[in-house]
C-alpha cells in the first residue's frame, strides 16, 4: 500500500457518506422482485456433424499423410532403378579429333608449316 | 410479476463457483441472481456513490447495473470474474450518467464536476466533517477516470490487478494515475485547509 500524504493521512479513509437504515437488505429484495421475467435459452445441442467433425478432419489428415507417403515412396523407388534407366551415350572424343579441330581453328598456315618442319621427319 | 419471497435463499452462504454454474441454468438462474445482488449490491453501491455523491442517483444507477446484468446474464460464461463483470457494468453506467449530466451543463469531459458538490450539500445521507467534505471537493477536481482510480484504491484498497481488469488499463498506468491523483489532492487540501 502506498504511503498516504500527510493531509490525506490526517483525514483518513472515511468518506462521511451513509445510507438509509436497512438499505442493502431492502434493496436486494426489491431488486430481485423487480427483475423482469425472461427466457434463458438452453445451450444448443451440438448436431451430429459438429460431434463427428473433429474425427472426420483427423481421418482426412491421416489419409493425406498416407497419400503423400505413398507418392514419395513411388518416386524414391523409381530413383533406385526399378524402372529402366535411360542409357547415357556420352562418349569422349578421340584425342586426334580434338587436335585436328584445334589446328583447323587456331593454327594458321605459316605456323602449320613451321610445325611440320620442326616436328616432322622431313 | 414474479415475487421473490424466499429470503432464506438470498441469505444462504455464497459460493461463487456454484452461483456461476446456477446462472447458466434456466431453472436456477433467478435464485442465483438473487444471491449475486445480495453479495455485490454493497460494494457496487459504494463504488457508484463515491462517483456521483448522491444517494438517490447511486440507488438508481445500482438498479440499472443489476438490470443490465440480468438482461445479459446469458453472455456471462465465467471467463472473467463475476465481480469484474459487474464492476465494469457499474462503471459504464456511472460514466454514462456523468457524461449526460455534464452535457446538460455544457461542461467538457475534463472539467471538474463541481456540480456534484451540490449533491453533497443537499444530501441528507452525508454527515461528514469539514475535512471529509474538503476531501470530496478535492476529489471532484480530478478527471473522472482518475477519480475512479483514486476511489477504488484509496477508499476500497482494491488491488491494481483487479482495477486493471475492470478498467482495461495497464497496472503501470493505474499506479501512475493514482500517484498523480494523490499529489493533486494533497495540493488542493494544502491550499484550502
Amino acid at each position: 500500500m502506498e504511503k498516504k500524504t500527510p493531509l490525506l493521512d490526517e483525514i483518513g479513509r472515511k468518506h462521511g457518506m451513509k445510507v438509509p437504515e436497512d438499505y442493502f437488505a431492502d434493496f436486494t429484495e426489491k431488486m430481485v422482485d423487480s427483475l423482469p421475467e425472461r427466457e434463458i435459452p438452453l445451450p444448443e445441442q451440438p448436431t451430429l456433424w459438429l460431434r463427428v467433425r473433429p474425427w472426420v478432419y483427423m481421418a482426412a489428415m491421416f489419409a493425406g499423410v498416407w497419400l503423400m507417403m505413398k507418392m514419395f515412396t513411388g518416386i524414391f523407388s523409381v530413383e533406385k532403378g526399378e524402372t529402366p534407366q535411360v542409357e547415357m551415350t556420352a562418349s569422349a572424343p578421340e584425342e586426334s579429333t580434338v587436335e585436328d579441330e584445334w589446328i583447323a581453328h587456331y593454327v594458321d598456315d605459316y605456323t602449320a608449316y613451321e610445325m611440320l618442319y620442326t616436328e616432322g621427319d622431313y | 410479476m414474479y415475487l421473490y419471497t424466499h429470503k432464506a435463499e438470498i441469505m444462504q452462504e455464497y459460493n461463487e463457483d456454484i452461483v456461476v454454474e446456477q446462472l447458466q441454468n434456466p431453472a436456477t438462474v433467478r435464485q442465483a441472481f438473487a444471491q449475486v445482488v445480495a453479495q455485490y449490491s454493497k460494494p457496487l453501491y459504494w463504488q457508484i456513490r463515491k462517483m456521483v455523491l448522491s444517494h438517490d442517483d447511486a440507488n438508481d444507477l445500482l438498479q440499472n447495473t443489476f438490470l443490465k446484468a440480468w438482461g445479459s446474464i446469458e453472455y456471462f460464461r465465467g471467463d472473467a470474474k463475476l465481480s469484474t463483470w459487474l464492476y465494469r457494468i457499474a462503471v459504464n453506467e456511472t460514466l454514462t450518467f456523468l457524461a449526460k449530466e455534464r452535457e446538460q451543463r455544457n461542461l467538457k469531459a475534463d472539467d471538474a464536476d463541481n456540480f456534484l458538490l451540490l449533491n453533497i450539500e443537499s444530501d441528507e445521507f452525508f454527515d461528514g466533517d469539514r475535512a471529509q467534505r474538503l476531501l470530496q471537493e478535492a476529489i471532484v477536481q480530478l478527471p473522472e477516470k482518475q477519480r475512479l482510480v483514486f476511489n477504488m484504491r484509496y477508499f476500497d484498497e482494491m488491488k491494481y490487478e483487479e482495477m486493471s481488469e475492470i478498467m482495461g488499463t495497464s497496472v503501470g498506468a493505474l499506479k501512475a494515475s493514482y500517484h498523480h491523483a494523490a499529489k493533486k489532492i494533497e495540493e488542493y487540501l494544502q491550499a484550502h485547509i
